[in-house]
Parts: structure tokens; C-alpha cells; sequence
């Protein structure tokens, strides 16, 4: 990992494309502005995780029969 | 006897997807729906089409035109969740070239474990489609209101019931631009 000290106000730039500023810090947060072209996903990490794994595991349990799916639905009653 | 001259017809482009769990299928071209940035997890795949499952089923097909057994099942959230809302920023909707709401369907990704009745949607990174150009995009919205994990089965058969019951016009299926598997 890279580790850069950055004051209030300054930025780090990541290839050609991308830029990360620091706008503010309060007490133990910090608020960064990104400028990156629209083809890259800028995400909270631990959110972005959780929906790869959450797709990870729809993939792998889409081996079922939507029609008992249905069934599911219909054997709850009106 | 008068003779009926059928127009030519425009030619369509037929693409065949092997080892999907159908066997192999073939899709019209112009069915294709183009995920940008492709989904969280399966980057560099980026086509997909929505395949029908019945007439009267809520669920629906996600599948891969480019590998076969990548597939999910997804459901339009507003079927169970007539108030779920999602904002699209500017460069969101330009990038979908969005030109009027009515343009939008959304899909969320369903995930099915062992006991269907727990069966869950992931309403915090909905597929947003342009219906009209066929682009999408899986969202990752915010903290807070939705999560990856929300049960649908009681939701589901509720409103579901409501528009057995002559409530709303849409229909058990929703408005996922979806085709038929052949």
C-alpha cells in the first residue's frame, strides 16, 4: 500500500484520470471529493463488498425452479 | 380472391448462447440489454438479456450472453415494494441517456437460499435499465434505507394478492423488457 500525508485542501491523483481531495476533516472523519471519468465505480469499500458477495451468491443460487418459486408464493395463502 | 403482399421482413440478428442451464438458447440481438461496468463481482461481462420464466411469475431471468451458466433471478421491486425509490444523478442518467422516467425499469437480484420462504432481494444495488436503449447499470446506493438482504415472499404475496384482486393495472410481472426462452 502507498501511504501519502496529505494536509487539508490538497490531493493525491491516481493515473491520468483520477483525482482524490481532502475537503474536510472533523474529528475522526474525513470528507474526500473524487474526480473520475464515469467507467470507474467510486464506493464506500465495505458497501461495495457487500454487493459483489451479495451478487456472488445470487449467481450461485440460481440453480433453482422459478416454478417452485411460485409455488412458494402461492402455497402462503391469500 | 385478393392477394396479400407481406412486406420483408427486417433481418434479425440471432445470437446463440451455449451451456445456459436451458440448454443452448438463442437470443434476438436486439434483446440485449448492456451493463456498463458489467455487475459487481463479474466485471468484463457486460450483456445480458431478461428471459421470461411463466405469465403469471413475478420472477424473471438475468442471463449472461456471454458466458451460459452465469444467470441470476431477478424481479422488478416494484412489485412488492410499490413505494421503493431510487435517484439517479446527472451523470447517471446521462450516462444511461435517460430522457424521461417512463424510459426506466429497475431490477434487483434475488438470492435464493435452502428455505425459499427466505428467499431475499437486493435492494440496495438495483439494476437500473434504459428501456428504450437497452443500457444499464447495477447501482450501490447509499447506507441506510435498503439493504442487500430484504425478504420479498410475504411482501411479494401481499401485492401480489392486491392486484388478484383487481388493484393495480401493471400486471403480476412487472415492466422488465423481458422475451421468451427459445
Amino acid at each position: 500500500m502507498l501511504i501519502l500525508t496529505r494536509k487539508l485542501g490538497e490531493s493525491i491523483t491516481i493515473g491520468d484520470e483520477v483525482k482524490v481531495t481532502v475537503l474536510e476533516i472533523k474529528g475522526k472523519h474525513v470528507r474526500l471529493g473524487i474526480e473520475a471519468p464515469q467507467s470507474l465505480r467510486v464506493h464506500r469499500e465495505e458497501v461495495y463488498q457487500r454487493i459483489q458477495e451479495e451478487n456472488r451468491l445470487a449467481a450461485a443460487s440460481s440453480a433453482v425452479d422459478l416454478s417452485s418459486l411460485d409455488a412458494v408464493l402461492k402455497s402462503m395463502g391469500p | 380472391m385478393s392477394q396479400v403482399t407481406r412486406p420483408t421482413a427486417a433481418p434479425i440478428t440471432i445470437l446463440r448462447v451455449p451451456q445456459t442451464r436451458f440448454g443452448e438458447i438463442e437470443v434476438e440481438a436486439d434483446k440485449l440489454i448492456h451493463l456498463e461496468g458489467g455487475l459487481l463481482g463479474f466485471p468484463g461481462l457486460s450483456d445480458y438479456v431478461i428471459l421470461d420464466h411463466g405469465r403469471e411469475s413475478p420472477f424473471k431471468w438475468l442471463q449472461s450472453t456471454q458466458e451460459g451458466p452465469l444467470c441470476f433471478v431477478v424481479i422488478d421491486p416494484f412489485i412488492f415494494q410499490p413505494a421503493y425509490s431510487v435517484e439517479l444523478s446527472e451523470a447517471e442518467v446521462a450516462q444511461l441517456e435517460i430522457e424521461d422516467p417512463s424510459d426506466v425499469a429497475l431490477a434487483v437480484i434475488v438470492t435464493v437460499p435452502e428455505d425459499y420462504f427466505q428467499m431475499t432481494a437486493n435492494l440496495q444495488g438495483p439494476i437500473v435499465i434504459n428501456t428504450r436503449t437497452r443500457k444499464g447499470r447495477q447501482l450501490v446506493l447509499a447506507e441506510g434505507r435498503y439493504t442487500t438482504r430484504h425478504l420479498i415472499a410475504d411482501e411479494l404475496r401481499k401485492n401480489l394478492t392486491v392486484k388478484a384482486a383487481g388493484g393495480e393495472a401493471t400486471g403480476p410481472t412487472g415492466k422488465l423488457p423481458s422475451s421468451t426462452v427459445k
